[in-house]
């Protein structure tokens, strides 16, 4: 079984191709910038040098967020278009969940930190589970580094954050007692980790056709009114 | 990936459209023959009283991929291995976050089906939406090309050669439609508003100026737009029906005059209509009947393909490809795209 | 508080050009006034001086126009909204953290929602009966008031004052 794997959640562009028990092939740039511009000669490229012909592969695994919207949209339009083309289904895996997989055998619980921009950070929560692989414990969340670090503070044990978010909130996160960080390395979601989850979803055909893929947002699309947004309101009458 | 490798015979191309608020995808033979044409006009922005870039991202990405299957049923194409010659997209002028996604979804399609893709200038697939009539337009022609963001007349001495003789100095005509739409009380978009409100009213009971005659084929609608709004707040008594038909009168009257004005002295052999303006039963109307009285020909494209459509964005994809070949792989999405001048 | 007149376009060109010359990356500016007021020709003098060479069109249509000047400039007109509350999905906020110089037209309709930092223009026309002729040719009269919210503005409102007071008397 071959997987194309697509990834453009965060500030990186990461794509990948993998037939199952085989090193993945993967290509990742860095930036925000150009991912509509490279992603198709990307794609080229690993068909090319693996000698691989679209009609070859049976699914897409594919972030589907949360993270930088118009970056992540890109990812999803052309990987929603290529499967529907192609007549093949999609594997959605959230960004949250790829970065926790990377710390999969660590004993401590797992904090996965996305920047959301806003001064804010998307977030889940994890903890190893036996066999290999992580269970999320949360649901996916959006809101201040502060207000998760008192939540990870609530949980009284040693945790890892994992995932740019926390770098770049690191000051703000080192104030909570017990908490590790995982290197810059393993900070933008990895290819071969959303292939090691994919291929088992793949296999026990947890897939969905190309036209349901929900992006995950969390912002909702219709505008909620955050919690600050309606503070300024009340001051304002 | 050399222009050698598609089936040039066979002449059907798949056009792709997400500039702004549509999601429009078509599939059309020769460059002139639409077999299908589906557009999914977004309705989420209605409530924000404009196009919200965010939104139409989303509700682009959400529906790009249903759009395409239907575009393809309806022209009777299998979507496993279909025998196309191109995939066309509108690569700008619009907002960046809406264009990326027709962009994405071209370039996946290519890749899966082993077709070039070829990148169209939205204002150029505007301007070849008259060669999808059944007709054909006799070249030179002055097309008015009116949107929500566009007012301009460019000459078009054939298909890839134009001037643009005039343009708006401020607000483009759709947007003074709406904002005195918004003024009246009337609903958005203000264009479809106007003219329903104006079917009661009277053209003649307000005598609204003219701008600019000046010469120029350039347009000022700011300055309409505030005679109106100073009017309507002088005038209280006055009919919002009434305002509406004689502002609409005005907009018309202006548009027409300088198309025609520009056809004339260009020597245009005839003129056309392009963008959602065109839409405007009015204008449609007066164009028709001054442009025979000048014995100009006229081409007045289906309301459908005025408005942002994928049909006109095959038209133009053939054309380019066949004049200039298919585009990188590596396109990009240009927001401020302009239109080519060439002569 | 500043307030003084404009008396024409060129004045209002010229004030567009002291303020560009004081803004930069993050900076939030609100535009106000009634329809006709004359935001928008004050809008695009002002994107024209940070270096927007392509054609400015009102953003009535789109509610978040961009342009490439001298940094990322978003030009946005909330006239149309019914809600400003929901103001929230025009993503100012990430703009201006992006380090966009963001343009607002009828910000006062919301200007609770702007967080802690902008400048403000507002316009009025002098109410003088004119010619549409005159009006195009730019010769409405107008009052113009600035204000500002935030320290960030503190030293570079003193720095225009002085700018100002050199051309137009103020109240």
């Amino acid at each position: 079984m071959i997987l194309l794997g697509i990834d453009t959640a965060t500030e990186t562009t990461s794509l990948g191709l993998c037939k199952y028990g085989e090193p993945p092939a993967t290509v990742t740039l860095p930036g925000p910038k150009n991912q509509l511009e490279s992603i198709a000669t990307m794609v080229q490229y690993l068909l090319d040098s693996s000698g691989v012909a679209p009609s070859q592969i049976a699914a897409v695994a594919l972030d589907v967020g949360p993270g930088l919207f118009t970056g992540l949209r890109v990812g999803i339009s052309f990987a929603k278009t290529f499967a529907g083309a192609l007549g093949i289904p999609i594997i959605p895996v959230s960004s949250l969940d790829v970065l926790a997989f990377s710390q999969r055998n660590c004993p401590r619980a797992i904090v996965s930190v996305i920047d959301a921009r806003r001064s804010e950070v998307f977030y889940a929560m994890y903890r190893k589970v036996p066999g290999g692989g992580v269970a999320r414990l949360t649901q996916y969340g959006v809101g201040s580094p502060e207000a998760l670090s008192t939540e990870i503070e609530s949980m009284a044990e040693s945790v890892i954050l994992v995932g740019h978010g926390a770098i770049k909130y690191k000051n703000v996160f080192s104030n909570v007692l017990q908490a590790h960080f995982a290197g810059a390395a393993v900070a933008y979601p990895l290819i071969p980790m959303l292939f090691e989850i994919a291929f088992p979803l793949a296999f026990s055909e947890q897939f969905v056709p190309p036209e349901s893929v929900e992006v995950i947002y969390i912002r909702d699309a219709d505008a909620k009114v955050n919690f600050e947004v309606r503070q300024a309101l009340q001051k304002d009458r | 990936m050399g222009m050698s490798s598609y089936d040039v015979a066979n002449g059907l191309i798949l056009g792709i459209e997400t500039s702004c608020d549509e999601t429009a995808v078509a599939v059309v033979r020769n460059g002139t023959t639409a077999l299908s044409s589906v557009i999914h006009s977004q309705q989420v922005h209605s409530r924000f009283g404009g196009v919200v870039p965010e939104l139409a991202g989303r509700e682009h990405e959400r529906r790009i991929l249903t759009v395409i299957k239907s575009a393809m049923a309806d022209a009777g194409l299998e979507m496993s291995k279909p025998k196309l010659e191109a995939i066309a997209v509108t690569m700008g002028p619009g907002l960046a976050g809406a264009l990326m996604i027709g962009v994405a979804a071209a370039k996946a399609l290519s890749l899966a089906w082993s077709v070039p893709i070829v990148g169209v200038n939205h204002l150029e697939g505007h301007l070849f939406a008259v060669r999808l009539e059944r007709d054909p337009i006799t070249y030179p022609v002055v097309m008015l090309l009116v949107s929500g963001g566009h007012t301009m007349i460019v000459f078009v001495q054939e298909p890839g050669k134009y001037r643009i003789v005039g343009n708006s100095l401020d607000d483009a005509a759709g947007e003074a439609f709406d904002k005195v739409a918004r003024f009246l009380g009337l609903g958005y978009p203000g264009g479809p508003e106007i003219e329903r409100e104006a079917e009661f009213g009277d053209p003649a009971s307000v005598r609204f100026p003219r701008a600019l005659r000046d010469g120029s084929y350039n347009f000022s609608f700011s300055g309409l737009k505030t005679a109106v709004v100073t009017y309507a707040k002088r005038n209280p008594e006055v009919e919002v029906a009434d305002i509406s038909a004689s502002f609409q009168e005005a907009v018309v009257d202006i548009l027409v005059e300088k198309t025609l004005n520009a056809a004339k002295e260009l020597g245009a052999a005839s003129v056309a209509l392009a963008g959602g303006v065109g839409a405007n039963t009015k204008l449609r109307t007066v164009l028709t009947e001054r442009a025979h009285g000048l014995d100009l020909g006229v081409c007045i494209p289906s309301r459908e393909n005025c408005t942002d459509n994928g049909a006109m964005i095959a038209a133009a994809g053939a054309w380019r490809l066949h004049n200039f070949g298919p585009s990188d792989l590596s396109l990009g999405a240009y927001p401020s795209l302009v239109l080519p001048q060439s002569i | 508080m500043l307030r003084f007149v404009l008396d024409n376009v060129q004045d209002t060109n010229r004030l567009a050009q002291l303020v560009a010359n004081h803004l930069g990356k993050g900076d939030l500016v609100i535009l106000s006034g009634d329809l006709g007021s004359g935001k928008t020709v004050f809008a695009r003098a002002l994107l024209g001086h940070l270096g927007v060479n392509e054609a400015i069109t009102s953003p009535t249509f789109v509610l978040v126009k961009s342009y490439q000047g001298r940094i990322p400039i978003e030009h946005v007109d909330i006239y149309r909204m019914e809600n400003p509350e929901e103001l929230d999905i025009l993503c100012i906020g990430e703009l201006l953290e992006e380090g966009h110089i963001v343009v607002v037209e009828w910000g006062e309709k919301a200007l609770g929602l702007f967080g802690s930092s902008y400048l403000q223009i507002t316009f009025e026309r002098l109410d003088t009966e004119i010619s549409l002729e005159d009006e195009i040719a730019g010769y409405a009269k107008r009052f113009v008031t600035i204000e500002f919210l935030g320290s960030k503005f503190k030293d570079r409102i003193s720095q225009l004052e002085s700018e100002i007071r050199k051309i137009w008397s103020v109240a």
